[in-house]
This record gives structure tokens, C-alpha cells and sequence, in this order.
């Protein structure tokens, strides 16, 4: 829809001007955050590691809690801290592919199932008071855990090692992403500054036109030609008045000439 | 202005886009550059059929560089998929660890460099028991071992070495030996020396006078060397059971002046043992090819996988690089 109105035009015009900025600005913001998420995504399996190491740790203590206590918390502890590990283990890679990261990890996922089954083992042979079944199996889980803990930090040394690899190759491109959200919010500002130039001698102009032409009535000067002005709002109103004006302007001076003319 | 205005605002709008388009490009392929690096997937390589550890030595020497080599090229034609730990060879129980460490994730195979002091026997039993292939391989079967190690027969190179110098010096040979690290015994039992006797022997009066073990490092050579040569100056022979070792003590008699006194009988070919050779530091070196053991490994270890017996010992073969020679297999 075509604006009609001075007001509708000039609010048109800063409504462009405002929406080409706001884009720019929302933009870069955009792109600044899929940049965070993308350095999140960097240490996303170091800190799934971090949880395992835990976990495993938790499971270790709340079993040994539970050997030497036999209470029902700590066995309900052992429970809750084991069954989280083994949900933190279950993405671990299973398959059999030449990559050391893939392959590393299927090696730590075995571990852990053994761990677990040891674990498992030394709680039901304290229960079946199988002294030296749940002693043996205790330590066995320890062994596990410790060769687990092992397999952990090489995984986490490899991630860290890729995860830098990686973070150099985003790096490198870092200044280019910044060299061009600048360029990008440099000319989103010329391109607001040029429009905004636009609209203010489209409106203006007119305006100028008309104010010279009132001033040319204002002296008396009907045979002042004002240029058309189909501009379709207050302007064009205006200047159609003034015409009229100046029209009626001369047509009084014609018949005071012809008054004066009259033979008296 | 007034005029300037319109194709400014053109140009400036162009310019905008382009940005706009360029900055998304770029923001797009840096995310896809990390997801790369750091989200592994199914789609790393075809899937094998067995997963085997490799535990070998990480000691700068061409006889584990051509062992890895080997497993890495026999792998993908036998189906699996190979995790190498290498380790420093001055700590010999992490390489225990990590056969633990396999055993206890139950890997299909392990690829285990054994020296002469490791409890072969044992863990082959161990091994069995959890249902994992084991493969015993390195210089010399351990003292005790079992059937099946794939090793590159010292007994046989220092034969060779005890003829090469004894058809160079005669009866006049004195004879400095450096051991390899990690060591297959005691010096008596040693198989490099033993066999190096057995083929000084049509030469009465050629003999050892002096052995070393040398340690880890890539120095240890050269100061074994050093040490040898300076503790019996009536040596007129080196003998070197490794690469680093060959490379020392090459390094000791052309700082000592020794060239054309010295005769340096060497193990293994690199880069630096061919460059000696060439310009007659190093007379000969007896170059094992352990790239063959890394690949008779991994065929020994589809045997057993698939449930046959571990078979009779096995010795690589092995050439002799001179300046005259050249190397021939």
C-alpha cells in the first residue's frame, strides 16, 4: 500500500531505514551465538568423559560405603550412582572402526560393564555374606576401575588433542567472520544513511518548491508558476490550494484593473 | 546529493547482502569445521570384524616403526581394526597394564612386543582364559615362551655379524658388543652373542672382549658405544643390536677419529645407518624385516581367532645393507 499521508511517508521511510539496521544487528547476534554453541560443541565429549570419570568414582565410593556398612542408604546410593553410569557409558562407541578415539572408547565401555559386573557381583555376595566372594570381587571392580581411569585419560588427552586441532581451524577463520560482520554493519549503516538522504529530498523538495511559490504571492507575484506537484499528500493538498490562491489572486486584479478602467 | 542518493543506496544495499552471504558462508563452514574434527561417527572407515591392541614400544628404533607398520598393513586385509598403545621401552609395566587393560575390556587380540624378561608363558595363559587371542612378538622368543612368537632371530644375526667381521679382520677381530635395550637375558645367554661366537669361530683368535647393555633413549647408543671403546681401546669391532645403537656408536668413532680402525657391524636401516654406510663408517648392517613380523602377526592372529593352534616360531628374514652390497634381501 501506497502511503498517502507526510506522516505515513515519513514513517514509512524510518520504518525501512530501522528494519535494514534491527536486521543487521539481529544478524550478527545470530551469528555470534551459533559461534558460542560451536566452541560448546568443542569440549562436548571431554565433559561426557567428565561425567564418567565421575560417575565411576561416585560408584567406587558408594560400593565400598556399602561393603563396609551394609546399610540400606548406602546400597540405594550404589544403585542410583552405578545406574547413572552405565547410562553415561551407553553412547560410548561399540563398533569396531580404525580410529583410535572410536576404538578407545569401546575399550572404556568394556570396562565399565566389567567394573559394573564386579560391582554387581561384590553386592550380591554381601548379601549372600560370601566374605571372601564380595573381598575378591571389590577388588577386582577396583582394578577395573583404575584400568578404565587409564583408558579415560587417553580418550581425553585424544579429544583434547582434536578438540584443538579443531578450535585452530575455527580460529583461523575467526578474523574473517569479524571482518565481515563489520563490513555487513557498515553497510547496513550507508545503506540506512543513503535511503534516509533519499527520503528527506523527496519530501523536502516539494516543500521548497511551495514555500517559494507562497513567498512569490506574498509579494504579489500571481504569475508565479509552481511546477505540478502530484505528490497525493499535504504537499499536493497545499500546493493545489495555492494555485487556487494565486489563481483567484489574479482574477481579483483583473477586475480591480477593469473597476479602475470604468469611465467615472 | 540528491542524485548520488539512489545508486548509493543500490550499492549499499549490494554490499550488505554480499556481507550478509560471505559471513553466513563463513560462520556455516567454521561449525562444520569443528563438527568434523570433534563428532566421530559411524561413518570413520568400514566396520571390522575384530578388534586387536597392539602394545609396542615407542623408542625411536626402525625395527618397532617397520613392527607397527606391518601390523597396520596386514590389518584391514584380515578385518580388523588395530588400537596400537606404544610405550616408552624404559617402562616395561605399562605395557603389562595395557595387556591387563585389553584382557579385562575383551578385545579380540593382542600384538605384544616381549623381551626376555617378560612372563610370556603366563600371559598367554591369562590371554587364553579370557578368551583373547594372544600374540607374542620382538627380537627372541622369551626364556619359557610358548609356541607362536614371531620374532626376527638374533641368534642368526649375530652369525652373520660374527662372519662379516671375521672375513674383515681375520683373527686380529676384537670384538665390542652393544646389547639392545630391554635386554633377552643375561650376556651369556644372549642369542646376538652366541651366534656372533658362532660365526667368529672359524676365526682362532677373533673373539669378544667387551658387551654393554644400552638404555633407553636415543642418546644411550652413543654412550654405550662411548664407554665400550674408551674402557678397551684394543677394540677394533663394534657391534650394535639396534638402530639407535648402530647410529651412536657410528656418531662416537667419527668423533674419536676412529674411522678405518673401527669396523661398525650394525642392526637396521634408517635414513642416517644408510648415510654412514655410504661413506664407510658403518661397514655393514644387518637389517630385520619387521615390517614381515607385523604382518605374519596379524595372520597369526586371524589363525587363532579362528580357532586353530598357535603355530611353530617364527623368524623373519633379513638383508645385509653395505656400501658394496647395497642391501640385498
Amino acid at each position: 500500500m501506497i502511503p498517502r499521508t507526510l506522516r505515513s511517508k515519513i514513517f514509512a521511510g524510518t520504518a525501512v531505514i530501522l528494519v535494514i539496521m534491527s536486521s543487521a544487528t539481529f544478524y550478527t547476534g545470530l551469528a555470534s551465538a551459533e559461534l558460542a554453541r560451536s566452541v560448546e560443541l568443542l569440549f562436548r565429549d571431554n565433559l561426557a568423559l567428565k561425567e564418567i570419570r565421575l560417575d565411576l568414582a561416585l560408584s567406587e565410593q558408594a560400593l565400598a560405603t556399602y561393603l563396609a556398612t551394609k546399610s540400606s542408604d548406602a546400597l540405594k546410593d550404589y544403585i542410583a550412582r552405578s545406574s547413572s553410569l552405565s547410562a553415561r557409558a551407553r553412547p560410548l562407541n561399540r563398533e569396531i572402526r580404525p580410529d583410535e578415539a572410536l576404538l578407545l572408547q569401546r575399550l572404556l565401555g568394556g570396562l565399565v560393564e566389567r567394573f559394573l559386573a564386579d560391582a554387581e557381583a561384590a553386592v550380591a555376595a554381601k548379601r549372600g555374606r560370601d566374605v571372601e566372594s564380595y573381598a575378591a570381587r571389590f577388588e577386582s571392580a577396583g582394578h577395573d576401575a583404575d584400568l578404565a581411569r587409564e583408558v579415560l585419560a587417553r580418550v581425553e588427552g585424544l579429544f583434547i588433542a582434536d578438540s584443538l586441532e579443531a578450535f585452530t581451524e575455527f580460529n583461523a577463520r575467526i578474523p574473517s567472520v569479524l571482518l565481515t560482520n563489520a563490513a555487513m554493519v557498515l553497510a547496513a549503516t550507508a545503506l540506512g544513511l543513503a535511503l534516509l538522504a533519499r527520503y528527506a529530498f523527496k519530501l523536502t523538495e516539494p516543500l521548497s518548491r511551495l514555500a517559494e511559490a507562497a513567498r512569490a504571492v506574498g509579494e504579489g507575484r500571481y504569475d508565479h508558476e509552481l511546477p505540478r506537484l502530484d505528490t497525493g499528500d499535504e504537499i499536493g493538498t497545499t500546493a493545489t490550494a495555492r494555485d487556487a490562491m494565486a489563481r483567484s489572486g489574479r482574477d481579483d486584479g483583473a477586475r480591480r484593473l477593469a473597476l479602475d478602467d470604468r469611465p467615472h | 546529493m540528491k542524485r548520488l542518493a539512489r545508486p548509493l543506496s543500490f550499492v549499499f544495499a549490494a554490499a550488505f547482502l554480499v556481507a550478509t552471504l560471505v559471513n553466513a558462508s563463513l560462520v556455516g563452514s567454521s561449525r562444520q569445521a569443528l563438527a568434523r574434527a570433534v563428532t566421530r561417527g559411524s561413518g570413520v572407515g568400514s566396520a571390522g570384524r575384530w578388534l586387536v591392541v597392539a602394545i609396542i614400544p615407542e623408542a625411536g628404533d626402525s625395527f618397532f616403526e617397520g613392527l607397527v607398520a606391518g601390523i597396520a598393513q596386514g590389518a584391514p586385509e584380515a578385518d580388523l581394526a588395530v588400537l596400537f598403545h606404544r610405550y616408552p621401552e624404559s617402562e616395561p609395566d605399562e605395557a603389562l597394564r595395557w595387556f591387563e587393560t585389553a584382557l579385562a575390556a575383551r578385545v579380540d587380540g593382542v600384538i605384544m612386543y616381549s623381551s626376555g624378561d617378560d612372563p610370556v608363558a603366563e600371559l598367554a595363559r591369562r590371554a587364553r582364559h579370557e578368551g583373547v587371542a594372544y600374540v607374542p612378538v620382538g627380537r627372541d622368543p622369551p626364556a619359557g615362551t610358548v609356541a607362536g612368537f614371531i620374532g626376527s632371530g638374533s641368534l642368526r644375526q649375530g652369525r652373520e655379524a660374527g662372519r662379516i667381521i671375521g672375513e674383515g679382520l681375520g683373527s686380529l677381530a676384537r670384538v665390542g658388543v652393544i646389547l639392545p635395550t630391554g635386554g633377552d637375558g643375561a650376556p651369556g645367554i644372549e642369542p646376538l652373542l652366541r651366534g656372533l661366537r658362532e660365526g667368529l669361530a672359524p676365526w682362532a683368535g677373533a673373539g669378544i672382549v667387551a658387551t654393554a647393555r644400552s638404555g633407553a633413549g636415543v642418546l644411550a647408543g652413543e654412550q654405550a658405544a662411548s664407554e665400550l671403546v674408551r674402557a678397551n681401546p684394543g677394540i677394533n669391532a663394534l657391534v650394535c643390536g639396534s638402530s639407535v645403537d648402530t647410529v651412536g656408536a657410528a656418531q662416537v668413532v667419527v668423533d674419536l677419529a676412529l674411522v678405518g680402525r673401527v669396523l661398525i657391524v650394525g642392526t637396521d636401516e634408517t635414513a642416517e645407518i644408510r648415510r654412514y654406510v655410504e661413506r664407510g663408517v658403518v661397514s655393514a648392517s644387518i637389517v630385520r624385516d619387521s615390517t614381515w613380523i607385523g604382518r605374519e602377526a596379524v595372520r597369526s592372529f586371524v589363525a587363532l581367532a579362528e580357532g586353530k593352534e598357535p603355530g611353530r616360531n617364527l623368524e623373519a628374514g633379513y638383508y645385509i645393507l653395505s656400501a658394496a652390497a647395497g642391501g640385498s634381501p
